[in-house]
């Protein structure tokens, strides 16, 4: 019995699926508009991903399997999130945040921070690219905030 | 003096409990309304000059003068979208006017792309809109559902409270 129930925890462990995670206070669907929207305290999950907003919309699309899965995820209000990727952490904040699942992009719109934990690295900017596979980053600024870079020196 | 106590709080228990009674009666009386008709594993049909509006199949359904009682039944609605019907299980169901309680391990199946469980589940037939105030489970196309409090308008909306909503990652 003991090794039975050992062998279906190990079973369900090695095969438990990977979901992303929403919770939030409010759920609104519009199948019309193909979007579902949370509101209050909504908090994503992705594994070891997290993204923590005011409000979410996401939009749906439906794939060759007539599924309805996400095709992007619009954050705003008090945006933060955690995201790791080729071995590095980062770190973001901004007043509105896109995430692309099929583009695998994440966009910081408004105030952009971006903060590579691993080696230090901080972006500034009004718009700041992040590719959730390579982990490069593309940052895009104006005449009154300009991009800045700041990377920190180990003594 | 004691004898004389003991047989006014008698007399007054003995009346205080006479009244009591007459009242409970009354009460079980006006509760035990007779159905004008009993239906025993049947399958009840509401139709309008055009289409079937309604399905109900059930163990047993009692027909009241101004009420509906269904034991075991499953409801089929039409809704305002052709080729998309609503279903509802459930152990009981109370109907009063256009307004369906269902209650008891109720099933609500929206078409094939919603099916939620709960407890309770309140539909509205002139308004086709359902919902509830207790938790449900719900899978939402290909997505699970958790929450509390659903509320449907038409067939295109749906919002609820607390809810985890988690959505399977493909490769």
């Amino acid at each position: 019995m003991k090794y039975a129930l050992t062998f279906v925890l190990l079973f369900s462990f090695v095969f438990a699926q990977d979901n992303l995670i929403i919770d939030a206070n409010n759920f609104e669907a519009d199948d019309q508009k193909g979007i579902a929207i949370f509101t209050g305290n909504v908090k994503v999950t992705k594994i070891k991903d997290k993204l923590n907003s005011d409000k979410l919309v996401v939009e749906m699309t439906t794939n060759s399997q007539n599924e309805k899965t996400p095709k992007k995820y619009t954050a705003t209000g008090n945006v933060d999130f955690t995201v790791y990727s080729q071995e590095k952490i980062y770190l973001g904040k901004g007043t509105k945040v896109i995430y692309e699942p099929l583009q695998n992009k994440y966009t910081i719109l408004g105030n952009g921070y971006l903060e590579e934990q691993i080696d230090g690295r901080i972006l500034y900017g009004e718009e700041i690219y992040l590719d959730e596979i390579t982990g490069s980053a593309q940052v895009v600024g104006n005449e009154t905030k300009p991009v800045r870079f700041i990377m920190k020196i180990q003594e | 003096m004691a004898i004389k106590y003991f047989i006014f709080i008698t007399f007054i228990i003995s009346l205080f409990t006479l009244f009591i009674g007459v009242g409970t009666k009354q009460k079980i009386q006006e509760s035990e309304e007779k159905p004008i008709m009993i239906f025993d594993n049947s399958v009840l049909f509401t139709i309008n000059s055009q289409e079937i509006q309604r399905i109900v199949d059930s163990k047993k359904t009692l027909i009241y003068k101004k009420k509906e009682e269904s034991f075991d039944s499953k409801v089929v609605f039409k809704t305002t979208e052709n080729n998309i019907y609503d279903t509802l299980i459930s152990d009981y169901t109370l109907k009063v006017g256009n307004k369906i309680s269902f209650l008891g391990n109720v099933v609500f199946e929206r078409s094939d792309f919603m099916k939620l469980t709960s407890e309770e589940v309140f539909y509205d037939l002139s308004k086709k809109i359902a919902h509830n105030t207790k938790d449900f489970v719900a899978s939402y196309y290909n997505n699970k559902l958790t929450g509390n409090s659903f509320y449907t308008k038409d067939i295109y909306y749906m919002k609820s409270k607390d809810v985890t909503f988690e959505i399977e990652l493909k490769d």
